[in-house]
């Protein structure tokens, strides 16, 4: 029998071809990944969301007012009600996600100066929809407040400009630096789409290496590879490595030809890191299986650590918001670094020399199973671990 | 008649004796399944205290920022004192270019930048509109948020502030000058879940984990059924396993009532534990709503289940799909500007409307009239699912005695 890695490269590969789970891990699922969020988020920024108005004042300031609002792009006016508590039950029944109340005498108090209130009732149980209603509410009052105040100074006999510096005296000039369009698609696919290729990486190396304990075939396995471990693992994972690379790599693609995002700094160095995080996370389902040596255990344990390097990363809720004694643990995750690649080459533009860090941490990953070779070989020889 | 009713009577005793050997049976297997313990208890029992622990709300303030002062002004350094006041910015680096601000920027040192050019205070002395630049990290939306907010309401104070003082000088008293500066005031309100990102979030993270840890655990059983029993089918050769419905029941039943002490625990304990809204009208309205919400779940995880032909194989399967079903939830990224595909999709998955529903009991007070069209739904996704594992068990059944 031909032993080293040819062979157990050959012998997984007739594996991963008889049974369809490995197919689902590896070609279904990413594309299902791909699919999923390139399609979902196509709109990269919510708009028409609905919203209701309440007009107690039906002035023809008011109806200027709902005009103002229903011309914006965010907002969309679904319902004209009557009183707040018509549109407290409409936002409990989540019909809308905001409510703007204009009161009684409006119109009088605003040209008798009385400087009224207009009231808008917003909420962050929906974070994003409410944040959006509210910041485009916002701006459409302030905006049409000062427009008043410009038209009264007018009235009095300044010039535009001139009214203009006066109702706002400063003025913002804001720059977006690498997302001009505020795409919240860009954001989150970059991240995400990726990881969960990462996820599924992890979690079939932990299933192939496994399966061999479980259905002790592992002897078999080691045989093959010439009795040395690190040629046995190559030889299987390296398949793996490649497929999810590919995925990887096709996400990348659909990313930025389809979805038209685009990379500041060098692409290359981002599928560089891609495909360090991918086999960083295999080194990590090494780990996890060497130190658990039983599929069940390991699958469960794998999964729990996965899953949570999306709450960890700091893409959804940035680091410097944890607690200090979370922090060390945003480590324990690749995925952490990949986001520090993404922020630091996509986004900001950085080389490989100003930004040599998360590769350096990413290699480290992939020594982890050093600790754990001995004892999983034994285990491989051994099978002393219960079965079921 | 009487014979025949009698015979009626007979057959449901031995029908409900079967019912409750299965039920009793199929829980003995759960808590003798140590995986399905380790997915179904410490899961649940673990991850909802990690993430709440993580999404911390104290702490989303003062984000490191850097500022360019080319004014060096009494003015320009009231608004950047001003600026460092805000609770969501703080800051951190004072540049003396541009570029030196975007060069921490780009090492993520900060996550903004403020720049007062040279004339600023110039310009407003002279009654003209000064300008500052702001440069926003947009690596992630968290950074743009915090400094939007902060920027904006700084700005617009000072600049009415400045308004204000020159119309005092022009003679009005302050008062007046207050009123003219602002034609109308528009107020803010947040009405429901003022604590923002964590306790939008954790109300999503607790019923996904319910899900999840429910599809997977009864993946598990049905591929260890299939693994363990002799000829490798899924259903034991016991003489009490007879009548598809008595076992589908039987199963279905045994999961429900593992999952009640797991549910009072993720959807009432810790939302007290973290502090989150609990405004829902009562406890019981919160039980009934999640009734069709575990029994829609435990008939969709149990017609899935016979194609398990191992136990491992529902990690692999489930574990990808739990970030897409948090967006197809509607609560983080609006139905409305989902695609159509999708939003109907969304439906057919427990999860979503129980979300909805679920978080808005909760953070919004709402009755169960309030949450009925998410209510029925779920109703309807439990009959439907139970019908779809009638039919797959019976199919599987149908195969395994082949």
């Amino acid at each position: 029998m031909e032993k080293g890695i040819i062979p157990v490269l050959k012998r997984e590969l007739k594996k991963m071809v008889s049974r369809p789970i490995y197919i689902m891990m590896t070609v279904f699922i990413p594309l299902l990944i791909i699919l999923f969020f390139s399609t979902f988020l196509n709109k990269g920024m919510p708009s028409d969301l609905p919203i209701a108005m309440v007009d107690l004042d039906s002035s023809s300031t008011s109806r200027q007012i709902t005009r103002h609002i229903e011309a914006g792009q965010t907002c969309e006016i679904k319902y004209k009600l009557s009183s707040f508590e018509e549109a407290k039950d409409k936002m409990q029944r989540e019909n809308i996600y905001a409510f703007i109340l204009i009161p009684k005498n409006f119109q009088a108090d605003l040209l008798s100066g009385k400087s009224p209130q207009i009231i808008f009732y917003t909420e962050y149980a929906h974070y994003l929809a409410g944040s959006a209603t509210m910041k485009e509410i916002n701006t459409i009052l302030v905006t049409l407040s000062s427009g008043i105040n410009l038209k009264m100074r007018q009235a009095k006999g300044e010039n535009e400009t001139q009214a203009m510096a006066n109702i706002q005296p400063i003025r913002i000039d804001s720059h977006l630096i690498g997302n001009p369009l505020m795409n919240y698609s860009y954001y989150l696919c970059s991240i995400i789409m990726p990881g969960l290729i990462f996820l599924m990486s992890l979690i079939s190396c932990i299933y192939t290496i496994g399966v061999e304990l479980k259905f002790e075939t592992s002897r078999h396995w080691l045989i093959t590879s010439g009795g040395s471990m690190p040629k046995a693992l190559l030889g299987k994972l390296l398949p793996y490595t490649f497929i999810y690379s590919i995925m990887l790599i096709f996400s990348y693609f659909i990313m930025s030809s389809v979805l038209g995002f685009e990379t500041k700094g060098n692409i290359l160095l981002m599928f560089l890191g891609g495909i360090l995080t991918i086999i960083s996370y295999q080194a990590i389902g090494i780990f996890i299986i060497g130190v658990l040596p039983m599929l069940r255990d390991a699958l469960s344990i794998g999964a729990f650590y996965g899953v949570l390097g999306f709450t960890f990363a700091g893409f959804t809720y940035p680091g410097f918001a944890m607690l200090p004694a979370v922090k060390p643990y945003t480590l324990l995750y690749p995925l952490t670094q990949y986001y520090n690649l993404y922020s630091n080459i996509q986004i900001n533009g950085l080389t490989l020399s100003e930004s040599y860090m998360p590769f350096i941490m990413l290699i480290a990953y992939c020594l982890i199973p050093i600790f754990v070779i001995s004892r999983l070989k034994g285990a491989l020889i051994k099978l002393n671990f219960k079965r079921e | 008649m009487n014979i025949r009713f009698r015979k009626i009577i007979q057959r449901n005793k031995e029908a409900w004796k079967d019912l409750f050997h299965i039920i009793g049976k199929e829980l003995y297997n759960i808590f003798t399944d140590k995986g399905v313990l380790l997915v179904f208890i410490v899961a649940c029992v673990v991850y909802p205290l990690v993430c709440g622990y993580i999404y911390n709300k104290e702490l989303m303030y003062d984000m490191p920022i850097a500022i360019v002062d080319n004014s060096n002004s009494t003015l320009s350094r009231n608004y950047l004192r001003s600026l460092d006041a805000t609770p969501e910015v703080m800051i951190k680096h004072k540049c003396s270019s541009l570029d030196e601000a975007k060069e921490l920027q780009k090492q993520s040192k900060v996550h903004g930048i403020v720049f007062i050019p040279s004339d600023f205070s110039k310009n407003i002395n002279k009654e003209e509109q000064a300008t500052i630049s702001v440069y926003n990290d947009m690596t992630s939306f968290f950074w743009y948020r915090n400094m939007a907010l902060a920027t904006n309401f700084t700005v617009q104070e000072m600049g009415k502030e400045i308004q204000v003082q020159r119309m005092v000088k022009g003679g009005k008293n302050i008062e007046d000058a207050k009123r003219l500066s602002e034609p109308f005031e528009p107020v803010q309100h947040v009405l429901y879940n003022p604590g923002g990102y964590p306790s939008f979030i954790l109300p999503i993270v607790l019923i996904l984990i319910l899900q999840q840890t429910l599809l997977i655990g009864i993946g598990m059983l049905a591929g260890t059924a299939t693994e363990r029993h002799q000829l490798h089918t899924l259903i034991p050769r016991d003489a009490h396993y007879r009548g598809l419905l008595r076992i589908i029941f039987g199963r279905g039943l045994a999961f429900f009532i593992t999952y009640i002490p797991i549910t009072v625990y993720m959807l009432v304990v810790v939302p007290k534990i973290f502090n989150l809204p609990q405004l829902m009208p009562s406890l019981m309205t919160i039980f009934l709503f999640i009734v069709p919400f575990l029994l829609s779940v435990i008939f969709l995880g149990m017609s899935i289940s016979v194609f398990f032909k191992n136990r491992e194989n529902s990690i692999p399967f489930y574990l990808f799909m739990s970030l897409p079903f948090v967006f197809l939830s509607g609560m983080s990224w609006p139905r409305e500007a989902m695609p159509r595909f999708w939003e109907l999709f969304s439906h057919i998955i427990p999860s979503s409307d129980a979300v909805q529903g679920y978080s808005r009991m909760m953070t919004m007070g709402a009755d169960l009239s309030q949450v009925s069209v998410e209510y029925f739904t779920l109703w309807i996704l439990s009959a439907t699912y139970f019908i779809f594992t009638f039919i797959t068990y019976s199919w599987r059944m149908k195969r395994d005695i082949k």
